[in-house]
């Protein structure tokens, strides 16, 4: 049993010209061992800040406060030299673009290998064999063959499966995976899908996983957190979520897929630098109260999972 | 691979292994000395110089000098550019600025008036002329490397290796250094055509060893001791030629090698 992640009031903020922009305001969020927590959220809400704050590759310039807990051991409070040892051996991540996340003039075997060798976990030849055996049970049946080409050799949904392979590899406490299945077509989502969720139950991985593909979240999530400008507006188990989602946002999100009939969310999610007053997502909500342009509401804990609304 | 950059391949290798075997071939011993001012004939094929050296046997000698000081101030130019580039362009807030500054300076000197005074003081020898011509000319290759590692810092493959936990020597070294391979080998060939070059043009001023074996210094003796008035055209020709010769297929082939390598390199973020 490993243990699991938690984050507690993260805060990670950038200067800017006009001051100071919150980029992610104050997050909790828990996620149990062996289990997945998807962080659902559209495009520019900060998603991708919180895993980059997980492995600790923000801009030097970012400002994070709060803290990221990983079997007792607080991430942010380490020194640089700590955290090279836990990147890529503890905590994992599956990168968000494939094309762009292999290094072109290296071939496939060299590239997998570099992890095992710089922290010392096998030599070239056991390396050699631990990544053909995670490639045979990931379901590539020509292994040997793969690991001698380069990436321009490969298809984009080639590239991501290797780079879920090696993200296996060091066999993490925890894999981070930011939106493994951008810009991948339909069939080669799915093949994407069910590696990912073979790697959960082949390594027993506490895993994070963003995204914005509902599909994936349900086929892949234990738990569900919604984000929203910024904030985790809110977290509940998976089967909770898809049947009783609590928040309007949450409500509006899964109306607006293609099963439920295509209701869009009428307007815009905020940019980060002009948020409305009060509740967030009050100028968009179909159920707003009329305080709630003036209050912001507070977590609320509810039987099965947190809410941040005034209805609750 | 393409017909004309097998030639300069071939051109290239001749001059290359004349420079070793000189000894070999040359008919003569290139100190011997003869009857001076002797025109091309069976015995001697270019002719015998105003001390009586045989003059082919002069420019095979020179090849092997003239060559290694081009390959030396190249190699030391293009390490001096590679380093400060890659370090500049990976590590910006710190030693960028500096490196900037000494760029900008070296960019500025203006290197053949620097080499004449500098020969004024100094012991004439070509390792230190190779050496002094590869301090300065590095501030290009640097400028190149420098905006390449730049790019290459940004791209997604670089911040997947980070967060691998790869340390950042390691990143410069195995991840970031082969990418820069199409940047740092025409580069290194065309500094190695400027410095032959410039190797001599000093030397035909007049500022090389004058007792070695240069191409350049042959020249410069051709025109001191008046093979051009005379038109001994056998004694200035031939060096002449084989600087262009050199010259011209190390360009071609940092030409041709350019487009070799050049592959659309990813630039982008995670």
């Amino acid at each position: 049993m490993k243990s699991g992640l938690s984050i507690n009031n993260l805060q990670v903020s950038f200067p800017t010209i006009k001051g100071l922009l919150r980029v992610v305001d104050h997050i909790s969020l828990e996620c149990p061992g062996n289990q997945t927590l998807v962080i659902l959220g559209e495009s520019g809400c900060g998603k991708s800040i919180i895993a980059k704050s997980i492995i600790r590759i923000l801009d030097p310039q970012a400002r994070v406060s709060g803290e990221i807990m990983l079997n007792g051991l607080d991430l942010l409070k380490l020194k640089e030299i700590q955290m090279e040892k836990i990147r890529g051996t503890r905590i994992c991540i599956i990168p968000q673009n494939p094309d762009l996340s292999l290094n072109p003039v290296i071939n496939i075997q060299n590239q997998l290998v570099e992890p095992l060798i710089i922290h010392h976990l096998a030599n070239r030849n056991r390396a050699r064999n631990q990544i053909l055996q995670i490639l045979e049970k990931l379901g590539f049946d020509n292994g040997k063959s793969i690991l001698k080409l380069y990436p321009h050799q490969l298809s984009g949904g080639m590239k991501q499966r290797l780079l879920i392979a090696a993200a296996l590899l060091t066999k993490p406490e925890v894999i981070v995976a930011d939106e493994p299945t951008k810009g991948l077509d339909g069939s080669t989502r799915e093949i994407i899908i069910n590696e990912l969720i073979k790697a959960n139950q082949l390594e027993q991985v506490t895993s994070i996983l963003i995204t914005h593909d509902l599909n994936l979240a349900r086929r892949l999530a234990d738990q569900m957190a919604v984000m929203y400008a910024g904030e985790i507006i809110e977290t509940s188990p998976v089967d909770s979520f898809f049947e009783n989602p609590r928040h309007p946002y949450s409500r509006a999100l899964l109306n607006s897929s293609p099963e439920k009939g295509f209701h869009s969310i009428p307007g815009q999610s905020p940019s980060l630098d002009q948020l409305p007053g009060g509740c967030r997502f009050h100028p968009r909500c179909p159920q707003r109260l009329g305080f709630c342009n003036r209050e912001r509401p507070e977590i609320k804990i509810l039987d099965r999972g947190k809410v941040k609304c005034h209805l609750y | 691979m393409n017909k004309l950059l097998k030639w300069g391949i071939t051109v290239g290798l001749i001059f290359i292994v004349t420079s070793l075997l000189t000894h070999w071939l040359a008919p003569h011993d290139p100190w011997k000395r003869f009857e001076a001012f002797q025109t091309p004939s069976h015995d001697h094929y270019l002719g015998t110089n105003d001390l009586g050296h045989d003059i082919l046997s002069e420019l095979l000698a020179g090849t092997k000098i003239s060559l290694m000081v081009g390959l030396i101030a190249a190699a030391v130019s293009s390490s001096i550019g590679l380093v400060l580039g890659l370090l500049a362009g990976y590590f910006p807030c710190k030693v960028l600025s500096l490196v900037q500054m000494l760029t900008d300076i070296f960019l500025v000197i203006p290197k053949i008036p620097v080499l004449i005074l500098l020969a004024a003081f100094i012991k004439p020898d070509y390792w230190l002329t190779a050496i002094i011509l590869g301090v300065l000319w590095w501030p290009s290759t640097c400028l190149v490397v420098r905006s390449k590692t730049r790019q290459l810092r940004e791209a997604g493959f670089i911040e997947s290796a980070r967060c691998l936990g790869f340390k950042h020597g390691y990143i410069i070294f195995s991840e970031i250094l082969p990418n820069l391979q199409d940047v740092v080998f025409p580069k290194f060939l065309i500094n190695l055509a400027t410095a032959m070059t410039v190797e001599a043009s000093i030397s035909f001023l007049g500022l090389g060893n004058t007792s070695a074996k240069s191409w350049g210094m042959m020249i410069h003796f051709a025109f001191a001791r008046g093979g051009f008035f005379n038109n001994l055209w056998w004694w200035y020709l031939p060096p002449g030629l084989c600087i262009v010769a050199v010259v011209f297929t190390v360009l071609w082939l940092g030409y041709r090698l350019e487009p070799h390598y050049n592959r659309i390199q990813p630039i982008g973020q995670l």
